[in-house]
């Protein structure tokens, strides 16, 4: 029973960091219509601004938070910038040109990180604080996944109130629904656009920044977890993030169970779980009460 | 004027010299193609060995050159795949140029070596490692400069057996391909010859591209006995990202002080580096150390490139540097370019290389020893992490 329930904390820490990265991706696409491929060039940059902010060096807990939230804000900011200037122009494309063009975006991510990082890879030490173990009755849960849990409860509360709950989120929802109708009943829709693209990219640096202590930082990161990340949008129904977090922990826990179970299928869980979804639910799990991508939280 | 220059390449080409290009000023010029993985995530494997390969035709250059010509490297990168790789082979082939080396992967030499060895080019193998190019897929155009994974696990397991008697199982943590597979279980059939009552504990296979690897550390902390910090041995089969990955999502576990010792068949200094005081205490079993070696070249070697590029060399440098004077004492011997020529003088002539004068065997594996070194991260060394030991495992006890 005790074995049983270690891959259950694995693979919820495991969708948690799926989550933070996916949920960026399913907030751009279900505003802006936009399937960003560029969101793990974002997601590189928040990890190389965590550990160009911290300097390599391990910090306390709540430093290394600070820097990550920083690094997450100056990705927003590259974001806000890309918005502007080239995400502007995609918008009107079909869905092909505009994956080309942000795939493409994603390639010059990986340049630059190359060109500003160089090509050894580098190491954002763990803070001492989250090195430890936190026990709850017979379960040992490594507190830096606590830590993850927390914040991403955070961002799920957070994304649901602001578009729930709030004045701006309504005109998020009718910007979802029709840009056009929201333009001419006077929502200022680009302003709209630069916000939501700047939030998804926040979340993307951000789970950058959590990524950062737990593996090596390289250029290719912009790609390791975009495939993950897709997959989990699609599998929680394009647009939800409620969906987008089951799903992620849906992958995670799927995973983390095969890992013990059947070692033999876990690199193929990802395949496995769009598989059954494609075969069974194939709009999703949020998909029925989310009408064709339209943006919910 | 075009047609006599059309006509010497011509004639230049139908006697097999045609990596030689007559300079009217000097010596006529040896192009040497370097093909290896220049950009991307394993960029600095063709780098060093890009750095260590010019250091080393810089200085026969300046020493004249070899027999009348002089070295010169056309770099290619082909960006670890297989595909890349042939067709820089053919376009080093087309531009003239039949004498290769580099590769990053065995995929890659796999790839290149049906294309060389219709077309009569040599491959130096500098940095890929399947044993299968020297067995199942030999072919004369074929060199390896690094050891085989075959002779890397051998010295493992013999290094294992002569350094740590006292631990009485080995669990693995190891890439999941045919390659971590085939190395465990050779690893574990050499060191159950050697010490018949070791054991083989829990084995973990880790997909190559997994950067979140929690579940894969908790399915091996979890299979270890309350004791195992003094009787268990971890087979550790990672490098580069993959091992930054298990290291650092371990840490909270303390995954690595749950092993008496841990052994790192493939993995290097620049792993070492990358994660600084954040590296466990491990044991890389790999084809060179600087400080391992104290021949006169060795020390010239180290203190060259160190100047040349801020740093100590490490493997692949090493590999690179290897492989020009290689050639040159192929070149040397047979006093030619053509590539049948140099291919019967590698299997003759004596290659003098940092690790001493090396031989080539009848399959074209170099006899050589592996190298065996500690690092461990130390947050009062310089680069944050220190190799306080090594030794060298002998050629003859590392034989396949």
């Amino acid at each position: 029973m005790h074995n049983l329930f270690l891959p259950l904390v694995d693979g919820l820490g495991q969708g948690v960091l799926l989550f933070l990265i996916a949920s960026g991706l399913t907030l751009i696409y279900g505003v802006m219509r936009v399937l960003n491929f560029s969101h793990g060039g974002f997601f590189m940059l928040g990890a190389y601004f965590t550990y160009a902010i911290t300097r390599g060096h391990a910090l306390p807990g709540p430093a290394l938070v600070a820097a990550v939230v920083v690094a997450g804000l100056l990705t927003a900011l590259v974001g806000a910038l890309t918005e502007r200037g080239l995400f502007r122009r995609i918008y009107p494309l079909p869905e092909i040109s505009s994956l080309l063009a942000t795939f493409a975006l994603l390639l010059v991510f990986e340049g630059l990180g190359r060109l500003i990082w160089g090509i050894a890879p580098l190491s954002q030490p763990q803070s001492p604080s989250f090195l430890g173990l936190l026990h709850v009755g017979p379960v040992a849960l490594p507190a830096y996944d606590v830590f993850l849990y927390v914040v991403g409860a955070l961002v799920v509360f957070g994304l649901e109130w602001l578009v729930e709950s709030t004045e701006f989120g309504r005109m998020v929802r009718a910007t979802a629904a029709d840009r056009h109708m929201a333009a001419l009943l006077g929502i200022d829709v680009e302003r709209v656009f630069l916000v939501m693209f700047s939030l998804g990219i926040f979340l993307a640096g951000l789970g950058g920044g959590l990524v950062s202590p737990l593996v090596g930082l390289t250029p290719e990161l912009a790609v390791s977890f975009i495939i993950q990340a897709f997959a989990i949008v699609i599998v929680g129904g394009l647009g939800s993030v409620r969906g987008t977090l089951l799903a992620a922990i849906f992958f995670g826990l799927l995973n983390a169970y095969l890992v013990v179970l059947r070692p033999g299928l876990a690199d193929f869980s990802l395949y496995i779980g769009m598989g059954l979804f494609l075969l069974f639910r194939p709009q999703g799990i949020m998909g029925r009460a989310n009408r064709a991508g339209e943006l919910s939280a | 004027m075009i047609f006599r220059q059309i006509l010497i390449v011509l004639v230049a080409s139908s006697l097999g010299i045609a990596p030689m290009v007559a300079s009217a000023q000097g010596a006529a010029t040896v192009k040497v193609g370097l093909i290896d993985t220049i950009s991307g995530a394993f960029a600095q494997v063709g780098t060093d060995t890009q750095h260590g390969a010019q250091l080393a035709i810089d200085e026969i250059n300046a020493q004249g050159g070899v027999a009348g010509h002089r070295f010169e490297l056309v770099v290619k990168d082909e960006q670890l795949n297989p595909t890349a790789t042939v067709q820089a082979l053919r376009e080093l082939q087309a531009a003239g140029i039949n004498i290769t080396m580099g590769y990053a992967s065995s995929a890659d030499c796999l790839a290149a070596l049906p294309v060389a060895a219709q077309s009569n080019v040599l491959v130096m193998g500098s940095n890929c490692i399947a044993t299968a190019l020297t067995t199942t897929k030999f072919d004369k155009h074929f060199f390896r400069i690094a050891p085989s994974d075959a002779m890397l696990t051998s010295a493992a397991a013999q290094f294992a057996h002569e350094h740590f008697p006292t631990i009485s199982t080995w669990d693995a943590y190891a890439p999941d391909y045919v390659t971590g597979h085939d190395d465990w279980n050779f690893f574990s059939e050499k060191l159950r010859r050697l010490s018949p009552s070791v054991q083989t504990g829990k084995a973990v296979f880790v997909p190559l591209a997994a950067q979140d690897v929690r579940s894969y550390v908790t399915a091996l902390s979890s299979a270890l006995p309350a004791e195992s910090a003094k009787s268990h041995g971890l087979y550790l089969a990672t490098f580069g990202g993959a091992t930054a990955a298990v290291v650092k999502q371990g840490k909270p576990d303390n995954l690595f002080g749950k092993f008496a010792a841990t052994i790192n068949v493939g993995g290097s200094e620049p792993t070492a580096a990358q994660l600084g005081a954040d590296f466990p205490d491990a044991w890389f079993v790999y084809d060179y150390y600087n400080r391992a070696y104290n021949t006169p070249m060795n020390r010239h070697f180290t203190a060259a490139y160190q100047k040349a590029y801020g740093d100590a060399p490490n493997s692949w440098s090493y590999e690179g540097y290897a492989t020009i004077y290689a050639l040159r004492s192929a070149i040397e011997r047979s006093k030619s370019v053509d590539v049948s020529q140099i291919i019967t003088a590698l299997e003759q002539v004596p290659v003098v290389t940092p690790k001493g004068t090396l031989r080539y065997r009848p399959d074209h594996e170099l006899a050589q020893p592996v190298t065996v070194f500690e690092c461990k991260g130390d947050a009062s060394a310089p680069k944050q992490y220190s190799c306080p030991h090594w030794v060298t495992v002998p050629a003859e006890k590392v034989a396949k």
